[in-house]
């Protein structure tokens, strides 16, 4: 091709990018191609209106089962996807409930990019899904065909209408799934009809092609549909209907719906797009097992033919009914291939993992916040919450060396008593280069998120997300206080005065200590301690004030620490107990309930400041002084 | 089901975001039941205690447990029934 179209050609995929020049011409060329359709046959119209009605309720019904996505289905995946037949089983029930393989895909990807998954559960789900997806033939074939399903259709799109205007978001849920459903029936409806009325104009089964070239050509075009409509249920649901008006040939309509299990990664790819590594892994797996299934299937054809006829004769379906048949067909080889593939999951998981590498750890970069998380509100908190953690472990280096302690000293058992006693040891690092590597560009980063991510969620979950943006400030003022505290810290821990050492390592245990016990809770070592145990921190904090007890005056009264050394102690306690309480609020926030309810709960009994000031007047720590100056006075 | 808790579950239901009050006062109170053992476990430690260092630990543990059950308390009875 040359001349000037080819240069404009050029200009233009240079400019604007192959994939864009792709889509830019996709749209309009189907445009073109269904009104020409439309003009050329009514039953076309009718036809392709079954399927824009279908597809329609396929959106419906998957915004109903997302306003059902609120802490229950993050409950359900966990509590189902621990084993890999569970996670099979989880992948079938939620595709057959919810009639959308797509649906559970996009939430795998989205739980798997959040980390609430392993890889090996989540590739478990989409073979699930892909024996759940093979029950929408059945209901069609079995159901759809036989019965007169429109005439149950308005009732649902009357009802499921109505509830989807009340204020309530389980009715509207509710609303969506029936409305949805009442869509997905009339557009069966539409498509018989128009496949009926259709074979009187043309017949289409005349183009059937037969032997292996068939084969090729069909699953090709099923694949084709399959990516155009981007939902395998449609498509197959059209094959059905086309199979049962005769103007398919079993032999090709097989071929199709073995084209459909090909073209139905398409949206695991799209959805994948956005995601992490593991999310493109799992994408890779659908995409792999589905052609592997597809190729079995392909080259066992005949057998597969001969059991769809055992099968079928065993069960009481009738020789020529080749719409049940083939959802005996549909069936059969999804779970031929799931069986397959469940021995080599292990290999598979290792192949995926080196095909899509986990890019090296960058403590600065953000982790878990990715496209993908957005879909689910479920799987964006718990990227939020990861996320946040990742921001409280680089904060917590430096809290820790701000208070001249190794990370690995907090975390191990060490008497943090003793070893301060011992070690005057001062860490020297470059804090603030650090801080703005590791704490600030995350922080940023988590903040951006959401923000993007605030229209997408409402009620309590909007609640948890200003909770997390909380959270993450609230990090980042614990590595400000420490930063001040470090200052004159730095100075006093090598002190040859005892008294001001020992007063700034009696801070640098109590804090380490809050520190060890946060981890400590995180890890879940400690089946004693809980959140409520860090007001306990607080208390001690505040009960031991040596400003509010007087024993800072009489350091600096009997020339202990001079005047100047006074003023630094009293303003660095200051920033430890500042770091402190932030210090317990972030364990709370992050180590608490996840459950609302739960959680709201724990905000009501954990003591606020004064409280915890009110307690401090008249604690242990108090009563023992009371009683030892009484002794004093008393000799 | 009897038929008032029928009706309940119906209202919680049409009264859409609302009907999570149930839920947190039964969050409350699986969360008092919890400090209630929490308490009893803390004070039959305090018995034991052979240090001063140990008993004020314990003090200081059991003096937050009983303001955050009082906390409690005090919120599940501003809670509608």
């Amino acid at each position: 091709m040359n001349g000037p179209f080819h240069l404009v050609w050029r200009r233009t995929v240079a400019g604007i990018g192959a994939g864009r020049v792709i889509r830019r011409i996709f749209l309009p060329t189907i445009f073109v191609v269904l009104t020409f359709g439309f003009w050329v046959s009514p039953d076309f119209r009718v036809i392709s209106a079954g399927v824009a009605i279908f597809l329609f309720g396929m959106i419906s019904l998957e915004e109903g089962f997302r306003a059902f996505s609120g802490g229950h289905l993050e409950r359900l995946l966990n509590r189902t996807t621990d084993g890999l037949w569970k996670s099979i089983s989880f992948g079938v029930v939620s595709t057959a409930v919810m009639q959308s393989s797509s649906l559970v895909s996009v939430l795998t990807i989205s739980f798997l990019s959040a980390e609430l998954i392993g890889l090996a559960s989540g590739i478990g789900i989409i073979f699930g899904a892909n024996i759940g997806t093979t029950t929408g033939a059945w209901l069609v074939a079995g159901l759809g065909l036989k019965v007169n399903i429109a005439a149950y259709a308005m009732p649902m799109l009357v009802f499921g209408v109505l509830l989807i205007f009340q204020s309530s978001r389980t009715l509207k849920g509710v609303g969506y799934v029936l409305a949805g459903l009442g869509f997905l029936f009339l557009g069966i409806h539409y498509m018989k009809e128009g496949f009926t009325t259709f074979k009187e104009a043309i017949d289409l089964s005349q183009f059937a092609i037969s032997g292996f070239k068939g084969l090729v050509i069909f699953l090709l075009i099923g694949t084709m549909a399959t990516v155009v409509m981007q939902s395998s249920h449609a498509t197959l649901v059209l094959i059905v209907t086309a199979l049962a008006a005769g103007q398919i040939t079993y032999e090709n309509a097989i071929a199709l719906a073995i084209g459909t299990n090909v073209g139905t990664t398409i949206t695991a790819i799209l959805g994948a797009l956005g995601a992490n590594a593991q999310g493109k892994q799992l994408a890779a797996g659908h995409l792999i097992f589905n052609v592997l299934t597809g190729a079995v299937a392909v080259v066992f054809i005949h057998q597969f033919a001969w059991a769809v006829d055992f099968i079928s004769r065993n069960i009481g379906i009738d020789a020529d009914d080749y719409t049940l048949k083939l959802a005996v067909f549909h069936s059969l080889f999804n779970v031929v291939g799931v069986l397959l593939m469940v021995p080599l999951i292990g290999r598979l998981v290792a192949f995926l993992e080196l095909l899509f590498v986990r890019p090296e750890e960058d403590r600065a970069e953000p982790r878990y916040l990715n496209t993908a998380v957005l879909e689910v509100p479920d799987a964006l908190l718990a990227a939020l919450r990861n996320e946040a953690l990742h921001l409280f472990d680089n904060a917590f280096e430096i809290i820790a060396h701000a208070l001249s302690l190794h990370r690995h000293t907090i975390l191990s058992s060490t008497d943090l008593k003793e070893f301060v006693a011992k070690s005057s040891e001062v860490i020297d690092f470059d804090l603030d280069s650090i801080y703005d590597r590791k704490v600030k560009t995350l922080h940023a980063a988590i903040l951006d998120f959401i923000s993007r991510a605030q229209p997408a969620v409402s009620g309590a979950n909007a609640e948890q997300l200003n909770a997390l943006r909380e959270t993450a400030r609230l990090i980042v003022e614990c590595v400000k206080d420490a930063k001040h505290l470090r200052k004159n810290m730095l100075r006093f821990i090598a002190s040859d005065n005892q008294y001001i050492q020992t007063e700034y390592n009696v801070l640098r245990v109590r804090l380490g200590t809050m520190l060890r016990d946060i981890y400590r809770l995180r890890d879940g070592t400690d089946p004693e301690l809980d959140v409520f145990d860090l007001d306990e921190l607080k208390l001690e904090m505040e009960s031991t004030n040596i400003i509010v007890d007087g024993t800072l005056e009489r350091l600096i009264r009997e020339a202990r620490i001079t005047a100047v050394m006074g003023s630094s102690l009293m303003n660095d306690m200051g920033y430890g107990r500042s770091l402190a309480w932030n210090l317990a609020e972030i364990g709370k926030m992050l180590f608490g309930a996840t459950d609302y309810a739960a959680s709201d709960a724990e905000t009501l009994v954990t003591l606020d400041k004064e409280e915890i000031e009110r307690l401090a007047e008249t604690g242990p720590e108090v009563r023992t002084r009371r009683k030892l100056k009484q002794g004093k006075k008393r000799q | 089901m009897k038929l008032n808790k029928l009706i309940d579950a119906v209202q919680d239901i049409l009264q859409g975001e609302k009907s999570a009050d149930p839920k947190r006062k039964s969050a409350l109170e699986d969360l008092m039941a919890k400090l209630e053992k929490k308490e009893s476990k803390v004070r039959r430690k305090l018995k034991k205690a052979e240090t001063a260092e140990e008993r004020t630990k314990l003090e200081r543990k059991l003096a937050i447990v009983r303001a955050q059950r009082q906390k409690g308390e005090k919120a599940l009875g501003t809670m509608s029934s």
